[in-house]
């Protein structure tokens, strides 16, 4: 590792001795391959073992190293350290409780996702003689963009609506109910949108456009949510032109 | 707090309204706002009685009045927004005023075309 050094302003909070969160800045070598999550390491390592963040993969996959980077939400392994001028404050991800350090709370996301019922409902379930459901790429293509979440909650630090209105369901919940809903496979979307329909779903959405901005995986959460929209609204209109039968 | 009930309705004059201005008022500003104004089209075709003429038909009434009408619902709506965004929470107000606009300015169209021809 070279010699240049850069200092991490780090958000600090131990609930059992901390009223309120603070700061504490850290000085950590780096060279043009190192993340912000290495130099958290590199913290945790050499000068303060008490350090507390979460991360697993290094690589991008496992979406559980997402901080506030600079006050941006950020997978803290695909951050270089290079990309930034001056110093760099890493803050637990915004609108989040936060449990420890840069750990948050993200039971909330986790609620909300159970919610869309992010799984495969068939319209009707096949037997196993029946063999698979088939798929073509075309089918495929409408949901695969959507399907790439992981789950990382940067859109949802991202967003001001659910900064203000945490009953919103967010960005990544809605765009995984989406998923499902344009799965050839799927029947349940009558089911899902008595939520994605509801006033806490996408109509609390005010379209800033925010979590697509921030979304490492390019899943575009704001396209979903405008398509569930559109979705939502042709489906009341049919349901009032043809008042039986309308979900499609 | 959850989004009022009637937030897919005003949603869907936004999104028509959003589809009408970006696909048609380009047109109109270059036509009308540009083109007409430097004479880059032949006085036969920009002449107040042609004018008078082309709006005098009920299909190009009713194309103005779309335009007009669903581009100010698109403008209240997203500004509607944009206040609450900011921070000012007093969404009945904010969105009496803003549709209330869009309503006034729809009425105002009808009778101005109403007395064209
Ligand atoms: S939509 Fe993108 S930003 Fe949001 S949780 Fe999924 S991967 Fe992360
Ligand atoms: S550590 Fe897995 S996404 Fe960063």
């Amino acid at each position: 590792m070279s010699d240049k050094m850069k200092k991490l302003t780090v958000t600090r909070y131990n609930p059992e001795t901390d009223s309120a969160p603070r700061t504490q800045t850290y000085e950590v070598p780096y060279d043009d391959d190192t993340v912000v999550l290495d130099a958290l390491n590199h913290i945790k390592d050499q000068q303060d073992g008490t350090l507390t963040y979460r991360w697993s993969c290094r690589m991008g996959v496992c979406g559980s190293c997402g901080m506030n980077v600079n006050g941006v939400p950020k997978l803290t392994c695909a951050t270089f350290l290079r990309d930034f001028e001056g110093d760099i404050t890493v803050e637990p991800l915004a609108n989040f409780p936060i449990m420890r350090d840069l750990v948050v709370n993200m039971s909330d996301f986790m609620e909300k996702l159970k919610r869309v019922k992010p799984w495969l409902i068939p319209k009707e379930e096949k037997s196993i003689d029946e063999g698979e459901y088939l798929q073509t790429p075309r089918q495929l293509e409408a949901y695969r963009q959507f399907s790439m979440c992981i789950n990382c909650m940067l859109c949802y630090a991202a967003c001001p609506v659910y900064g203000k209105h945490q009953d919103f369901l967010g960005p990544a919940a809605i765009a995984l109910g989406h998923r499902y809903n344009e799965d050839s496979r799927d029947g349940a979307r009558a089911e899902r949108n008595k939520i994605i329909g509801s006033g806490e779903g996408v109509w609390e959405c005010t379209f800033v456009g925010e979590c697509s901005e921030v979304c490492p995986k390019h899943v575009d959460p704001a396209a979903a949510i405008q398509r569930e929209k559109l979705a939502n609204v042709l489906d009341k209109i049919k349901s009032f032109i043809l008042p039986r039968g309308s979900s499609r | 707090m959850a989004a009022q009930k009637t937030e897919s309705f005003w949603w869907l004059l936004f999104s028509a309204g959003g589809m009408m201005s970006a696909i048609f008022l380009p047109g109109h500003v270059f036509f009308q706002g540009l083109a007409m104004q430097l004479g880059w089209l032949p006085e036969s075709a920009t002449s107040y009685g042609r004018m008078v003429e082309l709006l005098s038909h009920p299909i190009a009434k009713l194309y103005l009045l779309a335009l007009i009408s669903l581009s100010l619902f698109h403008a209240g709506h997203r500004l509607k927004h944009v206040v609450s965004d900011l921070g000012l929470e007093a969404p009945g107000l904010v969105a009496f005023i803003f549709y209330g606009v869009a309503f006034l300015g729809t009425g105002l169209t009808v009778f101005a075309l109403a007395n064209i021809g």
